[in-house]
């Protein structure tokens, strides 16, 4: 199975009782059923499963591990850090596809074939962080068919969603989930960010391109 | 450099667009275009024509078969509101001697005026204005929304859409026949279509044209000017469509359609680039900027290229040789890869970023063309630091693209190891030729070995032999009538002769001649027909749309069996040409001089480009042979295509496949064939192609 929650639960056994009290989860309960429902879809054929993988990678590198899936394809595979450039840190897996976050925000993304070119949006990162209410753009930028970056406003609004517990390697930690809702026309998607108390988001499911879709990020370590 | 508003592109957000990543919003309304075709592969009705264009940058691929009639057409929307159609119909039987008729025509199709709240669509078209006329008709039409799902079309039509055939042109053909444009009988058309869902669309009409043929009697048997249709859209891109004729024959069509604007995907699928990888800042450590490194470390700069080389020959990119200074280094590179330029110039310039002593802050990234310097891009590393992130447009800004940098502040190294080298390849090929006005199709198929010794990136010993397996090329007896010198119209005798064959051996030499421009000299077997020497020169500023060059060469005829000896056929020709690259995406190229057999005239070329690789365009060369002396055809035309591989697959690749309609091999207007000509491969090191592909730099 594919599933990002018990991947977490798994790789943090030793060091907490994961998933033994079914009310300590009930924060998960809106990614358990996302990526329930989208997760159920495709089967790893072959090689380790997403936890093994998962744990390999913990063990084999000291630095920091994200678990990170495209929702549409259903497998949470581990990503090690490749670059920090300021407050962007760059993550890549093993097929050499990268996603870079900055202040919990999915701001760029390589070798997807519909990738996130650049992402200026720095009022939400803001309010994310501050687990404030607002309106604000988001801007975003994308290759066109011919080569050029193109860019698309959409007005975004932030709103905090109540306390959720949040699966880390430590234990549950309970954070502000955060609903980023963002409306042009007929276009719509909507972000969730779980942020800590010192303002750092340890699990977000994003919006990412029309070809990429949605994508699930637990910062596991680092 | 300077970006325009193009650059930042600020578009609505409609669901379209960002679900589906694929844009390009033209001014015209949804009303103006349609991708539903008639039998003649061009937006219509069952037979008859509407006045609707097809999307803008649409290829539309028809085939259309009833009876004993095979229509199979390829349609491009030239611009918003011209389309053109080339068309190669097989009509069974249709010879006095009962064999088949193979025939090739040209549409045109000009919208002029776009739909209203009233106003209909309306558009102007000549059906075979080139060919032996065997479609040749013309028409008026007007095409009206009546609501979301209905749409009625109205028109007049002259010659088969006017209910009367011409005499066909079994001569030479080829010419425009304007002294039939517009004369003869008039008959009104009409018709409505009803898009019942997305998918499935119904169609009715009234034609004039009852397909009663002088040539061969009448070839329906017609009941009735009704004639009724079904199209059903099956998947995005393809579409199957049946239809009943004059209540008489049940036909079929298949079509597909592809947006050339439309890539496999966006940003490619290439791995992800290295990361920058920042310095500390200089207030933090200004130990870390130092320049002692330059003076004590006396191996730093072979030790930095090696390394440098080694990791960029990963990532498909060829270090030729660096120049390394205290706070600036030159790169020269040579991009096997990337289809965009820029996407190999962000990549070396990341690999700088990660592998530079810190004190070097500014990169030249020299691009080279054949292995000469063509161009340098100077970017700031501090630039490149803060930018990563930023999009493309920002970091095009601040870079410097112009001629090869002549402040040099030490001396450039060549790369070790890399020159002189051997590289060969051994593969299977295939020799096609379609449209033949015999036979659809022939083909060779067979290996070819390939190989070439680099001495050094600009000079270049090349050649491929080809061993023929099986196939049908040969088959020809089209023996040549020309009165004209045979340069190209004994092609018949060089398949039939050549199934083992030296198909090029040339030494070239590529180099600069001053500032702007550029030189080849290029001797030996330069082509399957041709050998000697061929000489070129390039004129073609780093930011000109314009460029002019010269070519001369004295070439001698080969043998039919493609092995070593000559016939005794020479010829001193060449051309002087001009070349333009339009704003807007249009090309045109005028080449003026002698041409093969000794005749003298002038080429001209125009070509759509798309800043992703596609061009599509035609050419035609008038020179002072007459159409009689021509033979078929009249004079040297072609439509020209080419598809850059990695458009559809998404892997980054600089392969494209060229694909070249022309007329028969005639020996009037005929040019050489000689590899490596300069034009292309420099102007891509060049603005304005840098710039419209810049959207890559950071890929």
């Amino acid at each position: 199975m594919k599933k990002l929650t018990p991947l977490i639960c798994i790789a943090a056994l030793g060091l907490t009782a994961c998933g033994s009290d079914p009310e300590a989860q009930a924060g998960l309960s809106q990614v358990k059923a996302i990526t329930k429902a989208v997760f159920s879809r495709g089967e790893v054929q072959t090689g380790p499963t997403p936890e093994e993988a998962l744990i390999a990678t913990l063990q084999s590198t000291s630095g920091p591990v994200a678990a990170i899936a495209i929702e549409a394809q259903g497998v949470a595979l581990p990503f090690v850090e490749a670059g920090r450039n300021g407050p962007v840190q760059t993550w890549i897996n093993g097929a050499r596809q990268t996603i870079s976050i900055k202040g919990g925000m999915i701001v760029a993304t390589r070798g997807y074939g519909h990738d996130l070119m650049a992402n200026d949006s720095p009022e939400i990162i803001s309010l994310l962080a501050k687990r404030q209410s607002g309106t604000q753009n988001r801007e975003m930028y994308f290759n066109d068919g011919s080569d050029t970056n193109y860019r698309n406003v959409i007005p975004c609004t932030v709103t905090p969603a109540g306390r959720e517990n949040v699966q880390t390697l430590n234990g549950l930690v309970g954070t502000t989930k955060m609903v980023e809702r963002c409306v042009s026309g007929a276009f719509e998607v909507e972000n969730t960010f779980w942020v800590n108390g010192s303002g750092k988001t340890l699990q977000s499911r994003q919006w990412v391109s029309g070809g990429i879709g949605y994508v699930i990020v637990n910062h596991v370590r680092g | 450099m300077t970006h325009s508003a193009r650059s930042i592109m600020t578009r609505s957000i409609g669901l379209a667009t960002l679900l589906s990543s694929t844009l390009l919003g033209t001014a015209t309304s949804a009303n103006d275009t349609s991708l539903s075709t008639s039998t003649y592969g061009l937006p219509g009705l069952v037979d008859l024509p509407t006045a609707r264009s097809l999307p803008d940058a649409t290829i539309v691929g028809t085939y259309a078969r009833f009876d004993t009639f095979n229509r199979s057409t390829l349609s491009f929307q030239i611009s918003d509101r011209l389309t053109g159609s080339f068309r190669y119909s097989r009509l069974e039987g249709l010879e006095s001697d009962g064999t088949d008729y193979f025939d090739r025509s040209f549409d045109v199709h000009y919208r002029f005026a776009d739909e209203g709240k009233y106003r209909p669509s309306m558009a102007i078209g000549l059906r075979d204005i080139i060919g032996t006329g065997v479609y040749s008709s013309e028409y008026i039409v007007a095409t009206k929304s009546v609501t979301p799902t209905i749409e009625a079309t109205f028109g007049l039509g002259w010659g088969r859409l006017g209910g009367t055939y011409r005499d066909f042109d079994f001569g030479n053909g080829g010419n425009v026949n304007f002294e039939n444009l517009f004369s003869g009988n008039i008959a009104p058309f009409g018709g409505v279509s009803w898009k019942a869902t997305d998918k499935l669309t119904a169609k009715i009409e009234y034609s004039p044209d009852e397909y009663e043929s002088a040539l061969n009697g009448t070839v329906l048997d017609t009941q009735t000017p009704i004639n009724i249709g079904i199209d059903y859209a099956y998947r995005k891109g393809q579409s199957v469509s049946a239809y009943y004729l004059h209540g008489d024959k049940v036909g079929l069509k298949f079509s597909f359609d592809l947006n050339i604007n439309e890539p496999a995907t966006t940003s490619g699928l290439d791995p992800a680039p290295l990361s920058i990888r920042p310095r500390p800042s200089r207030t933090s450590s200004p130990q870390t900027y130092s320049t002692d490194w330059f003076v004590t470390d006396t191996t730093a700069h072979e030790d930095v290229q090696a390394q440098i080389t080694a990791e960029l020959a990963k990532e498909g990119i060829e270090v030729h040789a660096m120049s390394m200074a205290p706070t600036r280094v030159e790169l020269r590179i040579s991009n096997t890869k990337y289809g965009a330029h820029p996407q190999a110039i962000g990549r070396t310039a990341r690999m700088m970023s990660r592998l530079m002593p810190a004190s070097v802050e500014v990169f030249d990234i020299t691009l080279t063309a054949h292995g000469v310097p063509s161009s340098t891009t100077t970017v700031k590393r501090s630039d490149l630091e803060a930018l990563e992130f930023a999009p493309s447009f920002v970091i095009q800004d601040r870079a410097q693209i112009g001629e090869t940098v002549n402040t040099r502040q030490s001396a450039l190294r060549p790369s070790d190891d890399l020159f002189p080298r051997l590289t060969w390849n051994l593969g299977p090929f295939a020799r096609v030729n379609i449209f033949d006005p015999d036979s659809p199709v022939r083909a060779d198929f067979g290996v070819r070995l390939k190989a070439s010794y680099e001495f050094s990136p600009n000079l270049v010993l090349s050649g491929s032999v080809r061993q023929k397996l099986i196939g049908n090329l040969s088959s020809s007896t089209r023996d040549s009538n020309s009165t004209l010198p045979h340069v190209r119209s004994d092609v018949n005798l060089y398949d039939e002769q050549g199934a083992s064959a030296l198909e090029s051996l040339t030494l070239a030499h590529y180099s600069r001649l001053g500032t702007n421009l550029y030189g080849r000299v290029t001797a030996g077997y330069l082509e399957s027909m041709f050998g000697g020497v061929s000489g070129e020169v390039l004129w073609k500023p780093v930011d000109s749309r314009l460029a002019l060059g010269a070519e001369l060469n004295y070439v001698a005829q080969r043998d039919y069996d493609q092995l070593l000896g000559f016939q005794d056929y020479d010829i001193l020709m060449g051309h002087v040409s001009g070349y333009y690259r339009f704003d807007n995406g249009y090309h045109a190229q005028l080449d003026v001089g002698r041409y093969l057999a000794g005749d003298y005239g002038a080429t001209i070329s125009l070509n759509r480009e798309f800043s992703n690789g596609w061009k599509v365009g035609f050419y035609a060369t008038a020179t002072d042979v007459s159409a009689d002396d021509f033979g078929e055809g009249s004079f040297d035309k072609g439509i020209t295509m080419t598809v850059p591989i990695q458009w559809a697959s998404g892997g980054s690749t600089r392969k494209t496949s060229n694909i070249d309609l022309r007329s028969l091999a005639r020996d009037g207007g005929a040019r050489l064939s000689v590899d490596g000509r300069l034009y292309d491969e420099v102007r891509q090191t060049h603005t304005p192609q840098l710039e419209e592909r810049w959207g890559r730099f950071w890929r």
